[in-house]
Parts: C-alpha cells; structure tokens; sequence
C-alpha cells in the first residue's frame, strides 16, 4: 500500500516494514485510521510475529499522531511475542522527546535512532 | 464547582502583557477561509520568525525550531478544534532577561459549556506526575474510541518539551467565553529530553 501527498509519504515494504516520512498534522485518530490500519494489515501479514515502523524521514508529529502510534505500541504489547522495532532518526527533534515513551509502553519495543 | 459567567479563572502559570509588547500579534479570522492547514502554516511562520533572531549554531538552532514549531501548531490546532465563534489570536515574545524565554499566547472563544469539564481536567493535569498522566492517558486511549479530550497535546508539551503551561477562562455577561492558553519554554534550556 502507498499513501502520497504533498506532505507525507507513507507505504510499506516486502520486509514487514512500514515507512512514514515527511510531516504529519492531522486533526484526529480517524484521520489517521489509514496507517493504524496499514500497521495492523502489516502486522496480520506476519502471522503476527514482526513488524518495523522507520520513522528516520518523519520530521514533524503532532500529538494526535504520537497517540496512534502509542495506540499500536499498546495493541503489540496486548498481543505479545511480537518483534516489534521502530527507526527513528538523531537529528529529527521530536523524535528523542517522544519517542522513548513508546518504549515505557512497551518495554520490548526495539527503538533504534540512526 | 460551577464557572460563573462575567468571572475569570487562572490555571496554571499564567500573566499577560499589554498588546504593544508582543513580537507577534496574529489574528485568524474564522470563516470559510480558514482552514485546519493553516494552523501549520501560522507554527512554520512564528517558528521561522524567532529562526532569525536566535541562535544559528547546530544542533540547537534545529532543536529550538522544532519546539516552538510543535508548540505553537498544537496550541493552533488545540484552537481550531476547540473554538466555537471568533477569531484565534496568537501572540508572543522573547524575554532575553536571565534566562531566555518564549511565551506563546493563544486565544480563542469556546462554548459556556466546555468549561467546567475543561477545568476539571486541567486540576488534575496540574496536580499530577505529568508523565505518569501521561502514560495513563495513552492507554486510556487505546482502549477507546473518543480520545478528543484527553488533553494529550497540552501533556506533551509540558512532559516532552519542559514547556510550562497557563489557562485564563474570562467570561462576559453575555455567556461569551474567551480562553487563552499561555505555554513559557526556556530557550536556554534545549537539549534531547531523554
């Protein structure tokens, strides 16, 4: 799947990886149903055991973005035996200040700053 | 307890200037023409405008960019879905005494009916470990399907991004209610959180 627009780019790989990247500022949860959705087909096509999410190219995130992904962390946890990593990137900003905060969600969560 | 009309009420840390001295004083007017787009524009706009007068050495001038950037759309965005007549205000300056610091003001009017459940949530993000609330909100949410109070943007700013955050709901004898939301980031103080 592959979603386009002047501002983001979001799609997934062949290797159970779903790429968000670009800014993201929607205005709610259901707004952003197409890429909890995604995640969660990605997810359900590894029979449930892995799933990567590479945010090293998302530059901007509002909060109503950080709380799907929160959200998706949460359902993983629920689920168990997951491997479940998110990329993320040094010198995107946001990314140190929010990020960690899926990993007091999930302790198991490989969270990795490139 | 009950907001009464014609009252004011302060949450937080919260103290106005007079209009003349802000940097900023942007007014979006409702309407048609504003769109929810333009509450990123304003944050990219205020964002670049402090850019030029702060300073330029990597990786803190990036770092300072991005804060007032996410703060400023938040606070826009907090507005924009909020608001019920009116225009959104937003104003701000940096104070380069002792420490310097921004201070972002937004304002806008809501309903009478807001209020007193706007209140209650803010005492408890006041009187709470911001990042235990925090947590708590997160997986509140996951399990529900209306997350649109949860107040997630203001805990942000405060656990993510050290801003401190102030509330002043004023009120007229015609049930008009204005809030104005006021976040103070030290811009000194940048850095990773974590």
């Amino acid at each position: 799947m592959k979603f386009n627009t002047d501002d983001y780019k979001v799609w997934d790989d062949e290797n159970q990886t779903v790429h968000i990247e670009g800014s993201l500022r929607l205005g709610s949860s259901k707004e952003y149903a197409f890429i909890t959705n995604l995640l969660h087909d990605v997810l359900k096509e590894s029979d449930n055991k892995k799933i990567d999410i590479d945010l090293s190219q998302l530059i901007f995130l509002n909060s109503s973005g950080i709380n799907i992904l929160s959200k998706f962390a949460i359902y993983v946890r629920k689920q168990g035996a997951i491997t479940f990593s998110v990329k993320g990137s040094k010198s995107i900003p946001w990314q140190g200040k929010s990020l960690p905060n899926l990993k007091k969600l999930y302790p198991a969560l490989e969270l990795e700053f490139t | 307890m009950t907001f009464k009309k014609n009252s004011v009420q302060i949450i937080g840390s919260y103290n106005d200037l007079l209009d003349e001295q802000y940097d900023l004083n942007i007014e979006l007017h409702s309407g048609d023409n504003l769109t929810w787009s333009h509450c990123g524009l304003t944050a990219d706009y205020v964002a670049q405008f402090y850019s030029k007068i702060l300073p330029t050495e990597n990786p803190t001038s990036n770092e300072i960019f991005h804060t007032i950037n996410y703060i400023a759309n938040e606070l826009l965005e907090n507005a924009f879905k909020f608001k019920s007549d009116g225009h959104i205000v937003l104003q701000s300056i940096i104070d380069h005494r002792a420490s310097s610091k921004l201070t972002l003001i937004i304002s806008n009017q809501i309903n009478i009916n807001q209020v007193d459940p706007l209140i209650e949530q803010l005492s408890i993000l006041i009187n709470s470990d911001v990042e235990q609330l925090m947590l708590e909100k997160l997986e509140a949410n996951a399990i529900s399907d209306d997350d649109s109070t949860s107040c997630l943007g203001f805990i942000t700013m405060i656990n993510d991004y050290d801003a401190s955050l102030g509330w002043k709901i004023s009120g007229n004898e015609n049930e008009k209610i204005t809030i104005s939301i006021m976040a103070q980031i030290s811009i000194d103080n940048f850095g990773t959180k974590k």
